[in-house]
Parts: structure tokens; C-alpha cells; sequence
């Protein structure tokens, strides 16, 4: 095995481990902390297959935005006795099959498939293509992110508003 | 001639439906649309009487015939026939009704249905009309059952009285035992001849069509009891005392004058064609009513039942003088004793209303109140017990004992033919006389109803007088009925196929006189003239009577008449003095009847014959008759309710399983769909993720579909 | 050698981990979290495919609009967590049921 290889190794398993924590933890702050590192890992995929504006752009967004977005949102929303939680086993055993199910899905699609595989190109930087690209060929889903963007931002703060007769403006 | 029948049948008719439905509302309760109608009867009657009589030719006959029933091959034809007879029954008939009429208007004066009474009588009249006009046998039958429903509706007159119901119901069934045998008698002489038309029938017997001479006896004598029943023969004989529960008018026409002599009107029309051997059980049945009813009379106190009884008797000799052979006797003693018994029961009727009461004990020294009444009851009196010459009864009770001596004498094995109506004889002056002195001699009983008594008005003292009269007249008019009243003779009939009769040449032979060919002709069929024999010429043919050993020639009967004469004479006398001698005396009555107590309790109870007949006969019946109710509500109600009560469980089962199984099926059904609508209910229960499980599930098991 | 099969292994469980973590979780900011993860692994199968099957940079340009919306969704996303929370004073998703039948 190649010291890539192994590299590539260890950061899926750093990525899949978090991302289990995440899952099974109790404890929802700590979950978020470890989706933190889950999103790291994220991002050195992204690395690993050459797509370094993605990589940069998750950092960014994913590791800083929705980080301290989930963050708020739990803080806001945390309940009086500590922010416990238990998990149903009961519920479990479908959410097992189900998941288990789509995996075995997945897997077996990936290993059966004949993929059309074309020699990896070499790495060039990305920014170049994904800046020209977002203006030219991709111009109109990137105005149209924008004006989502914008409403996502009136509609977040409209439906989180606190109705005036409740409670006072 | 068709007019006068037709006015004389229908215009009685019409009063009857014009009473009927208009009879309230006319003035007087309509009394005098009734008797205007039987007066136009009468006079109808006269004119046709005179019309028979003045042409002098006994053998006059008229006749219409119309067709009634016409079916393939079967005609029944309906007419009218006048003939001698006729024309006196008609005056008999009309004449008694009217002056009835009259009677009645003072009679029943004030009494309730009054117009229904009259329509009643015009009903009766009508019906009785119509038997003696018709031509043939089914027309006497109707008209007799329209004269037993006449009889019914008038002895029934009073029907709120519990005794007048039941006799008026006793009259028509007993009747109608007598009607069962005429009417076997008519479908036995339709058997054998094929008509019933009188003079075919005459014809065809005379021509021997009947199989055998058994089977005509019997024909004869089934016809015969229909006369019995009619005319109150012994054992038919117990409704006609208590049809005395009717208005006496009504007894006085009814039951004395016409409809009870209807009987002996057949037997005179049968006449020619009754075989010896149904005439010997005509003349005992006769006698032996005679004389039984007689001896009831004896110890009656109800006067009009003496009368009734007195009926019976009478009766019962017109039926010995008939059976006898005495043709004259038989009829004759019918129109006398119409006359005479009509005006004896509205002598009754005369007292009733006077005294109020019909008991004889309540009653005496009525002689000086009622001096009409009185004296037209003793003429009567005087003609039932036969005074010579001066009543009209002297001329036939006299010939019909002088024939019967006659028949007696020549076949003495029968002489109780004689003997009984010959005792019976004086038994009947001895009650008369017994009922007249009680009456009208002696002490008043009863001071206050003798106070109150008194003659009544003219309508019922006139027709008292005019019945006298007639009693008193019999002299003259004996000998004219005697010639021209002749029974219809072989000669009239088919005169040449009567020799060829296959009875057998020995019933030729026997008691008759061969020297008296011209008589015997006639002897055979009935009576001669007494002056000359009317129809010598027709001795030529030597037409002998088939049945010779019964039948006694008129020269014989003729033999007794003179003892008779002696023998009668006698009979008044004693019975008279009997009487008198018993009744002047007060106590006398009880004292015999202590002596003889015995025979006086089974006379007085009319031998318990009606006692035996409600024991034998209309006890079982009735036995029969529950027995019929019981099963009737038992089995057939039974069954009917078990089916009904079937039908119910049946339909309450079907009910339950509808209720159950149908419904259960549906209500079953319901609540599936509600079991699964609840489970799959389930499903929603709100939780996104749960949703989204079931969503990835499907996605999964699509995509496996899809792979394999 | 990392080949395309191992990424898309890599991304299988991870997103299977994301679908667990929907379907079992009460609280439901960390059901936001399994989304999070499930359009993550979205992603890398997504750049994983551009690497080695597609030519150009389509794959990381679709990426990059994913990584925007799903910003944009999980604050939408929050907003009614919140909206919730101050209704029932929870927000645990197995009792939020207003749907139920």
C-alpha cells in the first residue's frame, strides 16, 4: 500500500468514526463538535480527489457556517435537564434494516457496476474552471442561488420571528 | 180466459211488492191496496167460474203453455190450466181470502207492520193462485214452497213472541221433510215419463209407461207425502197446533181454508194416476189422522187449538174419502169445509178480540154479548157435525162416510177405514159441542172480561155472515159440483192405448162387477153421477180399471149410504147429549178428568209426539250440529290458525335471520372495513420519520424490483 | 491504489450513517445532523464520479451548489426548530405529532 493509500485510509476512517459519534452520541453538543470533524474529513476527500476550491469552499461553509448554525440551533432549543438523549432501541431495528439495506444497495451497485473509468486527470487547479464556469455555462443556478439565498435569509428570519401579541415586540 | 187468469194470479202479486216497499207511507198502512187486489181477484174468479160453469161440460179444459227452461234436449214448460176444479178452487181460494181480508182490517186494526201483514196475505194469495192454476207438477211445487214461505212469514207474524218464532220455523221444516218426498216423487215421475205436464202425465201413465206398478205406487205415495206435510197428516202433523201462534185471520185462510187443503188439491189432481195400493196408504194415513187428532181435541182449552185439531181431522177424512175412490167426497169436503172452518176461526177471532184471551175456561155465557158471533158458530158448528140437509158439511162428510162404509163392506179387511172416521165422527161433534157450550153457555168465568166483551165492528160480524151463508146454502150447489167436479177420466186421455195395459190381466180380474161395464168405466176412475151415468157411451170400450181388487165400483160404495145416514144421525145426537150433559155442569171437567187421568194426560199432551220428534229427531240433529261446530272450530280453525301461527313463526325465523345473519353480514363487513381502517390507521402516526422509514422501505423494495 | 469504488464505498456508509441517524434520532437538531451527513456523502460520490468517469469540473460545480443549498436549508431548517421549540417547549420529533391520524 502506497503512503497515499494509507493516508486516504486513516482520514476515512477519522471521517466515518466522528461521523458514528455523531450518530450514536448522546451528549448533542459533543455530537456537534464531532460533526466538525466529520466535515474536516469532508474536506481532505475532497483533497484527495483534486477538488481543492471544494475543499476550501467546505471548510468555509460547512466547518464555519453550519457549524455554528447547528450550534445555535442547539443552544436555543436545549431542554432544562442537560441535554440528554436516549435512544430507542425499539426504533432501531427498522432504521437498521433500512440503512443496512441502502448500503448493501450501495455496495453492491459500486462493486458490480462496469464504470466507464478514464485515466485520472492531472491535478490542475480548479478555481479556474469553477469561477469561469459559474459565470458562463452555470450562470443562471448560480443568480438563481443567489435569489435563494436571499429569501432563505427573509424566510429564516421571518418564520423565527417572535409573534408580537405573545410576547411584546 | 188469459186475462182473467192473468188479473186473478198477478194482481195479488203486485199488492204484495207494492206493500212491500210503499206500504208505510200509504194511508192506512195500505189495507186497501191488498183487498182491492183479491177483490179484483175475486171477481176475475167469478167470471171465470161462470164462464166454466155456464158452458155445463165437465170435461172443459183451458190451457197456455209457455216455455220456461229450454237447454239442449231438455225443455221445462211452465202454463196455466183451468178445468172445473180449477175454477172452484179459484172461488174457494179468492172467496175465503177476500172476506179474509176484511176480517182482518178490524182484527188487526192498531198492530204493528199492519202494512206488512197485507202484503203478506196479497203474498199468500198470490202463491196460492198459483199452485192451483198451474199445469204441471214443478208448478205445484213452486207454488207449494211459495205458499210454506207465505205460511212462515205469517205464522211468524208476532215473531218478537218467543212461541210464535219457534212455531213459525217448526211450520217450514216440517214442511220441507213433506217437500223432500214430493220432490222425489216428481224427479221418479220425470224419470219415467219424461214430462210433467198434468195431462201428459195423465196420458202417458194411461199408455203404461211407467216400468212397473210398484214403481208408480211408490211415485204415488212420495207425492203423497208432500200432502202430508201440507195438509197435516199423521206423523207431519204437529206444526199446524202451533201455527195457531199466528193472527187468527191467518188461521182462519191458512190453516183451515186453503193452504192446508192444497194438499188434498194434489192427491184430486194425482188422482188418475194413484195406484190402489197408494190409495189404501192415502185412505189409512187419512183415518188414522182423523181419528187421533179428534181425541186431542177432546181436552183442549186454547180454542183455537180445538180448531186446529179440528183441522187435522177434517183433513184426514178428505184424505179417507179420496183414498176411498170418492172423488165428489174428497173435494167437496174441501170447499165445505172452507166455508165452515173459516168461519169457525173467525168466530174465534171474533171472541179473542172481544175477550182477550184464547182460553176457553176464561171464557162463557158469551152467547148474549155476542149474538152474531154466536150465531154463525153454531151454524158452523152444526155443518162439521154433519146436520142433515140444512149445512153444506151434511153433503160431503155424509158421502165420504157413506163410501168408505161402502169400501169397508166390500173389503173387510180394510174396514177400519171406516170404523175410524165413523167414531172419530162423533168424537168431533163432542168437542165441538163441549167447546160451544163452554164458550158461549153456562156463567161467565171471568166477570171483568165478560163486561168488557163485546161484538165487533162490521168488518168482522159480515164476513162471519157471509161464511154462514154459504154453509147454509149447500144444498144448491152440491149437485152442480157433484156433476161437473169429474176426476179427468181414461176416455179424455189417449183413449185407445188405455186397453193396452201390461199390469198383468189378473189385476183385471177380482171384485168388479161385470153387468156394471158402464159404471165400472167410470168406477174405476171415481165417481159417477148419482142420477144417471153421465158417460154411458163410453162403456162401449169397456175400458176396465187396471187395478181391480182394490178398487170398489161406485154401485158398491153406494151400498152403505143409507146405514150411514142412521149411523150419523145417531152420532149427532149422542154426541150432543154427551157433551152437554158433561159441560152444563161446572165441576164436571175436573171431575173427568180426575177419573180418567191417565188417558187424559197423553191426550192432553198430544200423545207426546212432539216430545218423541224433539227427543228422536231434533235432538240428534242438533247433537250433529255441535259435533259439526266442534270440528269445524277444532280441525278447521285449528288448521287454519296452526297455518297462521306457522306462517308466523316461519316469518319471525326468516325475521331473526335477517336480523342476524343478513345484518351480521353487513354489520360484519362494516367492521372488517373498521378493523383494517384502525390497523392501517396506525400507520399515520405523525412522526416524520416514521414516515420517511416507510418511504425509504418502498424506495428500497422498488429498487430491488428493479435490479432483479 | 484509491480507486472510484473506494470513494463510493466511503460515501455508501456514510450516508447510511446520515439515514440512521434521520430515521432514529429524537432531538431534532441532531436529525439535522444526519442531514447534513447524507448530503455530504451526496457530495464526495459526486466529485468521486468527476474524478474519475466525468471530464471537466461539472461534478464540483454541482457540488458546490449542494454545499450552498444545504447552508440555506439548515438555516430554514432551524428557523422552524425554533418556531416549534417555543410552541411546545421541545423540540424531541417523536412527540410532534399534529399529523396523526
Amino acid at each position: 500500500m502506497s503512503f497515499e493509500a494509507s493516508i486516504w485510509y486513516l482520514v476515512a476512517l477519522l471521517t466515518l468514526g466522528t461521523g458514528a459519534y455523531v450518530v450514536f452520541t448522546r451528549n448533542i453538543v459533543r455530537a456537534a463538535f464531532a460533526l466538525v470533524f466529520t466535515f474536516l474529513g469532508v474536506a481532505a476527500m475532497y483533497v484527495f480527489l483534486r477538488a481543492d476550491f471544494l475543499a476550501a469552499a467546505q471548510l468555509l461553509i460547512y466547518g464555519g457556517g453550519i457549524t455554528v448554525l447547528l450550534l445555535f440551533g442547539v443552544m436555543l432549543t436545549h431542554r432544562h435537564e442537560g441535554m440528554e438523549l436516549k435512544l430507542d432501541p425499539l426504533k432501531a431495528l427498522p432504521a437498521v434494516a433500512i440503512a443496512g439495506g441502502f448500503f448493501v444497495a450501495i455496495w453492491s451497485a459500486a462493486r458490480r457496476a462496469d464504470w466507464d473509468l478514464v485515466a485520472p486527470v492531472e491535478p490542475v487547479g480548479t478555481s479556474e474552471a469553477i469561477g469561469s464556469a459559474i459565470m458562463t455555462t452555470h450562470l443562471l443556478p448560480f443568480e438563481e442561488i443567489s435569489v435563494l439565498l436571499l429569501v432563505v435569509l427573509i424566510g429564516a428570519l421571518f418564520v423565527a420571528r417572535r409573534s408580537g401579541e405573545e410576547e411584546g415586540s | 180466459m188469459l186475462t182473467a187468469a192473468l188479473i186473478c194470479l198477478l194482481v195479488p202479486l203486485a199488492a204484495f211488492v207494492v206493500q212491500l216497499f210503499l206500504g208505510t207511507r200509504l194511508p192506512r198502512g195500505g189495507d186497501f191496496v191488498s183487498v182491492g187486489a183479491i177483490g179484483a181477484s175475486l171477481l176475475a174468479a167469478c167470471w171465470i167460474f161462470w164462464q166454466v160453469m155456464a158452458g155445463g161440460e165437465p170435461g172443459y179444459q183451458w190451457s197456455m203453455v209457455f216455455r220456461w227452461v229450454e237447454v239442449e234436449g231438455f225443455t221445462i214448460p211452465m202454463g196455466l190450466a183451468i178445468d172445473t176444479l180449477t175454477a172452484w178452487m179459484l172461488l174457494v181460494v179468492v172467496g175465503v181470502s177476500f172476506l179474509v181480508h176484511v176480517f182482518s182490517i178490524g182484527y188487526m186494526h192498531g198492530e204493528d207492520r199492519y202494512h206488512l201483514y197485507f202484503g203478506y196475505l196479497s203474498l199468500f194469495s198470490f202463491s196460492m193462485l198459483w199452485l192451483v192454476l198451474s199445469d204441471n207438477l214443478l208448478g205445484i211445487f213452486v207454488g207449494w214452497e211459495l205458499v210454506g214461505v207465505s205460511s212462515y212469514l205469517l205464522i211468524g207474524f208476532f215473531f218478537p213472541k218467543r212461541s210464535a218464532a219457534l212455531a213459525c220455523k217448526k211450520a217450514f221444516l216440517t214442511n220441507r221433510v213433506g217437500d223432500l218426498g214430493m220432490w222425489l216423487g216428481i224427479m221418479l215421475v220425470w224419470k219415467e215419463l219424461g214430462v210433467l205436464r198434468l195431462e201428459q202425465v195423465y196420458h202417458h201413465v194411461g199408455a203404461g209407461a211407467f216400468s212397473s206398478e210398484a214403481t208408480l205406487t211408490i211415485a204415488g205415495v212420495l207425492l203423497f207425502v208432500g200432502a202430508v206435510g201440507k195438509s197435516a197428516q199423521l206423523p207431519l202433523h204437529v206444526w199446524l197446533p202451533d201455527a195457531m201462534e199466528g193472527p187468527t185471520p191467518v188461521s182462519a185462510l191458512i190453516h183451515a181454508a186453503t193452504m192446508v187443503a192444497a194438499g188434498v188439491y194434489l192427491v184430486g189432481r194425482l188422482f188418475p194416476i194413484l195406484t190402489p195400493d197408494a190409495l189404501l196408504v192415502i185412505a189409512y194415513v187419512g183415518a188414522l189422522t182423523a181419528f187421533f187428532a179428534a181425541t186431542i181435541a177432546i181436552v183442549q182449552d186454547d180454542i183455537k187449538r180445538v180448531l186446529a185439531y179440528s183441522t187435522v181431522s177434517q183433513l184426514g177424512y178428505m184424505m179417507v174419502g179420496l183414498g176411498v175412490g170418492s172423488y165428489f167426497g174428497g173435494l167437496f169436503h174441501l170447499t165445505t169445509h172452507a166455508a165452515f172452518k173459516a168461519c169457525l176461526f173467525l168466530g174465534s177471532g171474533s171472541v179473542i178480540h172481544a175477550v182477550h184471551t184464547q182460553n176457553i175456561w176464561e171464557m162463557g155465557g158469551l152467547r148474549k154479548k155476542m149474538p152474531i158471533t154466536f150465531a154463525t158458530w153454531v151454524i158452523s158448528t152444526a155443518a162439521i157435525s154433519g146436520f142433515p140437509v140444512l149445512t153444506n158439511g151434511f153433503f160431503s162428510k155424509e158421502r165420504i162416510l157413506g163410501d168408505a162404509m161402502g169400501f169397508g163392506l166390500h173389503l173387510p179387511q180394510h174396514f177400519l177405514i171406516f170404523a175410524l172416521p165413523m167414531v172419530a165422527a162423533v168424537i168431533t161433534v163432542f168437542y165441538m159441542t163441549r167447546v160451544t157450550i163452554v164458550t158461549f153457555f153456562g156463567e161467565p168465568r171471568d166477570r171483568e172480561k165478560y163486561e168488557h166483551a163485546h161484538e165487533g165492528g162490521f168488518e168482522i160480524t159480515a164476513p162471519l155472515m157471509v161464511l154462514s151463508a154459504i154453509t147454509l146454502l149447500g144444498f144448491a150447489y152440491a149437485g152442480p159440483f157433484e156433476r161437473m167436479v169429474t176426476p179427468p177420466s181414461s176416455t179424455d186421455y189417449a183413449a185407445e192405448q188405455f186397453a193396452a195395459f201390461h199390469y198383468g190381466e189378473s189385476l183385471r180380474t177380482g171384485a168388479l162387477d161385470e153387468s156394471h161395464g158402464a159404471h165400472a168405466a167410470e168406477a174405476g176412475r171415481g165417481e159417477a153421477a148419482h142420477e144417471e151415468p153421465a158417460h154411458a157411451e163410453t162403456g162401449a170400450e169397456h175400458h176396465e180399471a187396471p187395478w181391480g181388487p182394490h178398487r170398489v165400483d161406485a154401485h158398491s160404495l153406494h151400498t152403505g149410504h143409507r146405514a150411514v145416514l142412521y149411523l150419523s144421525l145417531l152420532a149427532l145426537i149422542l154426541g150432543v147429549a154427551l157433551a152437554t150433559l158433561i159441560y152444563h155442569r161446572k165441576r164436571s171437567q175436573e171431575a173427568l178428568a180426575r177419573r180418567f187421568s191417565g188417558t187424559w194426560r197423553v191426550l192432553y199432551n198430544k200423545y207426546f209426539v212432539d216430545e218423541a220428534y224433539q227427543a228422536g229427531v231434533v235432538n240428534p240433529l242438533l247433537w250433529l250440529n255441535r259435533l259439526s261446530a266442534a270440528f269445524d272450530r277444532v280441525v278447521i280453525d285449528g288448521a287454519v290458525n296452526g297455518s297462521a301461527t306457522l306462517t308466523r313463526a316461519l316469518s319471525s325465523g326468516s325475521g331473526w335471520s335477517d336480523l342476524r345473519i343478513i345484518d351480521g353480514i353487513v354489520n360484519g363487513i362494516a367492521s372488517v372495513t373498521q378493523v383494517f381502517g384502525a390497523a392501517f390507521r396506525r400507520v399515520e402516526t405523525g412522526r416524520i420519520q416514521h414516515y420517511f422509514a416507510f418511504f425509504l422501505a418502498g424506495t428500497l423494495v422498488l429498487m430491488l424490483i428493479r435490479v432483479y | 491504489m484509491i480507486g472510484l469504488v473506494h470513494y463510493l464505498v466511503f460515501a455508501g456508509i456514510l450516508f447510511c450513517l446520515g439515514l440512521f441517524a434521520v430515521l432514529t434520532r429524537r432531538n431534532a437538531v441532531t436529525v439535522l445532523m444526519g442531514i447534513e451527513l447524507m448530503l455530504n456523502a451526496g457530495n464526495v460520490n459526486l466529485v468521486a464520479f468527476n474524478r474519475f468517469v466525468g471530464s471537466g469540473v461539472n461534478g464540483q460545480i454541482f457540488a458546490l451548489f449542494i454545499i450552498v443549498l444545504a447552508a440555506a436549508e439548515a438555516a430554514v431548517a432551524l428557523a422552524i426548530l425554533l418556531n416549534i421549540y417555543r410552541t411546545y417547549k421541545h423540540i424531541t420529533v417523536d412527540e410532534i405529532h399534529l399529523l396523526r391520524g
